[in-house]
């Protein structure tokens, strides 16, 4: 009993500044007056079929949408709330920025995982803001570069 | 103080063997882009992506090869609206930042279209491998500077186009591409 509890105890060290770290980015988020967060049924479902199966190369993720214009966050904004919250070793990895048609950022900060990387993806258009904390293989955080180049949709397509 | 000398020569000498990391940064000219991609891979992430090609995959060798040898890979590239609207003058920024170990070893000049360069450094270079590698794209309405820096092997370099950000630059991949 002991042992199941010290056990639990570890897990639970272990697993919630993982949390936190995107934890808190959607937090700052959601405190912004003019977003409000969408809830995605079964999401939680479908996280676990990702740690079960690692469908191409994800190993697990976590994503938060929201809602709402926000006309003060821009390229500096999602920096500073990735660089404040992301957590210990995340550095930026690919920036992007498109006003064609709409203005639209793709932030991606990344760190190792144990054998893996470790992402977090925010986007941000005149409309939609999206968190997305990923755990990857090279292959996937080799196409999330590149996607770079072609803004949030291929970005979030191939990830989600 | 003998330490300090020593410190001292050991970093005149041990400075220009170091890989040479440009500052291709401009702040003012992801102003005026209608895109801008910064992509920035080096210290622990270029290793721990290193380490996850597999030397064994043909597909993946040559990049592992050369990824594993890298100390970082930088890509900024920029959209404009218009032909013409950033300042001509960024290109000879980058270019003045590269010493006299630096050689082009590619230049394609098209009047009113793309002009790409490459330049290698060649410091201590064995005829095979130099230490580091700047691709200048510069098109009417695209500007895209790569800075690989570290060794690399010229021969395997087309490895690495189309991955990590870095933009194809041979005219047949991208033929291939489109």
């Amino acid at each position: 009993m002991n042992k199941r509890l010290v056990l639990l105890a570890l897990l639970i060290a272990f697993a919630l500044p993982m949390r936190a770290d995107f934890d808190a980015v959607v937090h700052e988020i959601e405190s912004h007056r003019d977003l409000h967060r969408v809830r995605i049924p079964f999401i939680g479902l479908a996280r676990f079929c990702v740690w079960i199966v690692h469908p191409k190369g994800v190993h697990d993720f976590q994503l938060a949408t929201f809602e709402g214009e926000a006309s003060d966050i821009d390229g500096r904004f999602i920096g500073n709330l990735l660089t404040r919250n992301a957590g210990q070793g995340f550095r930026p990895l690919v920036r992007a920025y498109s006003k064609r048609g709409k203005q639209e950022w793709t932030y991606i900060y990344a760190r190792p995982a144990g054998g893996a990387f470790e992402l977090m993806i925010a986007t941000h258009d005149s409309h939609d803001t999206t968190v997305v904390r990923a755990v990857v293989d090279v292959e996937r955080l080799q196409q999330a570069i590149n996607d770079g180049h072609h803004g949030r949709v291929r970005v979030m397509a191939n990830l989600q | 103080m003998r330490q300090w000398i020593l410190l001292l020569l050991l970093l005149i000498v041990a400075a220009p063997a170091g890989a040479q990391q440009l500052n291709i940064d401009f702040p003012g000219l992801a102003d005026k882009a209608v895109e801008t991609v910064d992509i920035t891979l080096d210290g622990d992430l270029l290793q721990m992506a290193a380490k996850f090609l597999n030397p064994r995959d043909p597909d993946q060798r040559t990049a592992h090869d050369i990824v594993s040898k890298l100390q970082g890979i930088y890509v900024r590239s920029y959209e404009f609206e218009k032909d013409g609207e950033y300042d001509q003058s960024i290109v000879a920024r980058v270019r003045s930042q590269l010493g006299p170990t630096w050689k082009r070893i590619v230049m394609v000049k098209a009047r009113n279209r793309e002009n790409t360069e490459i330049y290698i450094d060649t410091r201590g270079s064995d005829g095979k491998t130099v230490r580091g590698l700047v691709i200048i794209s510069a098109e009417p309405r695209e500007l895209t500077f790569v800075n690989l820096v570290g060794p690399v092997d010229v021969e395997k370099i087309t490895a690495l186009e189309g991955e990590f950000g870095i933009p194809r630059f041979s005219k047949k991949e991208r033929h291939h591409d489109e």
